[in-house]
């Protein structure tokens, strides 16, 4: 069994950002700008093309007030990450459930680490499973109280 | 000194033997595209090379080069003989003695009667008339095994016309040896000139078949006992060529028949060990083709067909004419006696046309009896209709077994391969998933078919990626994330792809070098949109279902 990707390894604390965008498109557009910085991305402009081909798909607001939109390229030569804590929460996001999205996760991946890139999701979502650490990383107050309770989620 | 003269005599003769094969090969693929059989390719050539035109190949380098002509024959020999099972016989062996008998009588009685006739006619001599039709008939009854059997090999062909073919080629040069034998030795009472005493004449042919037969059973037996014991295949090539070398040499040394002789050491192979003789068979047949071609050219160079008197050529069509009734009506009665297959009874004749070294030897032997009194003429004309017959021997034989319904019957699924692109055996129905598809979905269209691989396309069904069962198997591990995952996100990207026009074979290459089992099919090289999934494992399968169809469809309505 291959070891979880540490979420610490592909989300760096810089790569948070506060959002005021009032739009789904908005979000997304901050978060690929931002992740489009990171030198794991080779192609900023496919990144933010995958990204919204993807959500054309099927949503990824995955309910609870999360979303997890992610894409894998030929131009990301490792995984990587970085989220966005919106402070008005987006109606427009289509979520499963319907409920607004507040946090968003953005991942991209290789093209060819698709196993991995499995594990990662599946890593970062299970940390939403309690209602206790949600609201803990709604709630927290700055960018590195968010990147503390995310990376070290309490058991 | 005179090594260097020798030297450059081997020169000559290799110079001669590359274009000889190069040229032969050449000339095959011409006749293979006008859809006339390789080998008459070959005897053009030869002729074009030979005595009758360029003069290349003169009657010395022929000469010189018999030991491998009396190989390929061997070679010849032996394969027809792998072809002879005992449970054919015990099958079949009253119905193709019948026949070989019926079809041979009656081409001797045939060509006896008329050539007898037309030599009367143009020399008004009644002993040597009745000498010349009963040494021609006997000569007649020969059918080349060579040319008939490359036909039936270079359209796969398989069933029970096929294997009367087989067996009937394969025999009736011992028939035409003991008929010879005793026309022989009629014609020499009949001209005076005879050597030796009638019951000498007479014990000859008896031995000259017999001692082949004692031969090539003893040479196969011991070549038998060597090969249960070897494995590697380059030894096998090589006690199964010497094997073949031995028969032919002693065959000379101890007057007996050559070709029997390897027939008969194929033969005892081929029935004493079934399966492993396989391997013998198989490599001797990579090794002769060279050796093939180099023989068939060298039937034509013999030719000698610009100097022909009016009357031989009279002789020679009356000859041609005589044995083609003779085969035909004989096949049909042989046939009809034994209660062939109608197809046998309808097309055996025509593929027996088919006339070379036996009956060129048998003339050769006639000419060196009898000399200039029947010899030359009986030389003349066989070589002249040997030319003829080969040309029109072929494409008759391919008619029959075409008429048969026997072409491609025995094929192999390398060989099927060969005849298909992949827009044949590529799968269109179960063959794409939408990129928006989601994990649920997706894992129960793999549940329900039994396909381990689907393209990805997009909404213009463009191919965006695959999803292999690995694909699915990492989704087990991550169920909690199946509600909102789709195609695209567990896909695998395209490492390769093949287009429908591409040749199959071309296809299994490329699967095989990247070591997968499927490949998307796109519509073309500059058209990336999807029409289909190649399937190794199920084109293989069906593969192989289809060579097996064929072959119980051959095997089966030859009952």
């Amino acid at each position: 069994m291959p070891k979880e990707p540490e979420l610490q390894n592909v989300l760096l604390p810089q790569r948070i950002l506060i959002l005021d965008s009032k739009t789904k498109r908005e979000a997304l557009l901050a978060l690929t700008d931002c992740l489009g910085t990171a030198p794991e991305v080779k192609d900023r402009d496919a990144l933010a093309q995958g990204i919204f081909y993807r959500e054309e798909l099927m949503s990824t607001g995955i309910g609870m007030g999360i979303a997890v939109p992610h894409v894998r390229l030929a131009s990301v030569t490792d995984p990587v990450m970085c989220a966005g804590i919106c402070r008005h929460p987006l109606t427009d996001y289509e979520s499963l459930d319907g409920v607004p999205v507040r946090l968003i996760f953005m991942i991209a991946a290789g093209q060819h680490r698709h196993a991995e890139h499995l594990r990662l999701l599946s890593s970062l979502c299970s940390r939403f499973k309690s209602e206790k650490s949600r609201n803990a990383l709604m709630s927290a107050p700055d960018t590195s109280t968010f990147y503390h309770i995310l990376i070290h989620p309490e058991k | 000194m005179v090594a260097a003269v020798d030297a450059s005599v081997h020169l000559n003769l290799l110079l001669l033997l590359g274009i000889a094969v190069f040229s032969g090969t050449v000339g095959a693929r011409l006749f293979q595209k006008l859809h006339i059989p390789q080998v008459v390719g070959y005897i053009v050539i030869g002729l074009i090379l030979g005595g009758s035109a360029l003069n290349l190949i003169d009657i010395e380098v022929v000469m010189s080069l018999s030991p491998l002509n009396m190989l390929a024959l061997g070679i010849i020999g032996f394969t027809i003989g792998g072809e002879l099972k005992l449970d054919l016989f015990r099958r079949y062996g009253k119905q193709f003695v019948i026949i070989l008998f019926s079809e041979g009588v009656f081409a001797f009685l045939v060509v006896g009667l008329l050539t007898g006739l037309g030599a009367y006619f143009f020399t008004h001599d009644l002993n040597r008339s009745i000498a010349m039709g009963v040494v021609l008939g006997a000569i007649s009854s020969a059918t080349a095994p060579a040319a008939t059997v490359d036909v039936l090999w270079e359209y796969k062909t398989r069933g029970i016309l096929t294997r009367t073919i087989l067996a009937i080629v394969a025999l009736d040069d011992a028939l035409a040896l003991l008929l010879y034998g005793f026309a022989s030795s009629l014609a020499a009472v009949l001209l005076g000139g005879g050597h030796g005493s009638w019951a000498a004449n007479l014990l000859m042919p008896f031995w000259e078949i017999f001692g082949a037969v004692a031969l090539g059973l003893g040479i196969g037996l011991i070549l038998a006992f060597i090969a249960r014991r070897i494995e590697e295949s380059e030894k096998v090539l090589a006690f199964g060529l010497s094997s073949i070398m031995l028969g032919v040499g002693l065959s000379i040394i101890l007057h007996v028949e050559s070709i029997l002789t390897t027939m008969t050491l194929g033969a005892t192979l081929v029935n004493f060990l079934p399966r492993r003789s396989k391997d013998v068979f198989e490599v001797v047949g990579k090794f002769s083709p060279p050796i093939y071609v180099l023989f068939f050219v060298l039937v034509g160079a013999r030719l000698e067909i610009t100097s022909i008197p009016v009357w031989i050529i009279v002789l020679a069509v009356v000859y041609v004419f005589g044995r083609s009734m003779g085969k035909i009506s004989g096949s049909w009665f042989g046939a009809y006696i034994s209660k062939a297959p109608e197809k046998v009874r309808k097309y055996l004749g025509i593929c027996l046309f088919s006339q070379a070294g036996v009956a060129v030897g048998l003339s050769i032997l006639a000419s060196e009896r009898f000399g200039g009194n029947i010899g030359e003429p009986i030389i003349l004309i066989v070589t002249s209709t040997t030319f003829l017959v080969q040309i029109i021997g072929p494409p008759l034989v391919k008619l029959g077994v075409r008429k048969a319904g026997e072409i491609g019957m025995n094929i192999t699924e390398e060989g099927l391969i060969k005849t298909y692109k992949v827009s044949d055996v590529m799968d269109t129905k179960h063959a794409s998933i939408l990129d928006h598809t989601s994990i649920r979905e997706i894992i129960k269209v793999f549940g329900q078919t039994d396909s381990f691989y689907y393209a990805v396309i997009d909404k213009d069904k463009k191919l965006i990626g695959g999803i292999t069962m690995d694909g699915i198997r990492n989704t087990f591990m991550t169920q909690e994330l199946n509600d909102w995952l789709v195609a695209i996100d567990i896909m695998e990207p395209v490492i390769a792809t093949v287009t429908p026009k591409m040749p199959l074979a071309e296809a299994f290459e490329r699967t095989k070098k990247l070591d997968v089992e499927h490949l998307p099919v796109i519509a073309g090289d500059k058209d990336d949109k999807l029409v289909g999934v190649l399937n190794c494992r199920a084109v293989h399968r069906s593969l192989s279902a289809e060579v097996l169809a064929r072959q119980q469809k051959a095997d089966g309505a030859s009952i």
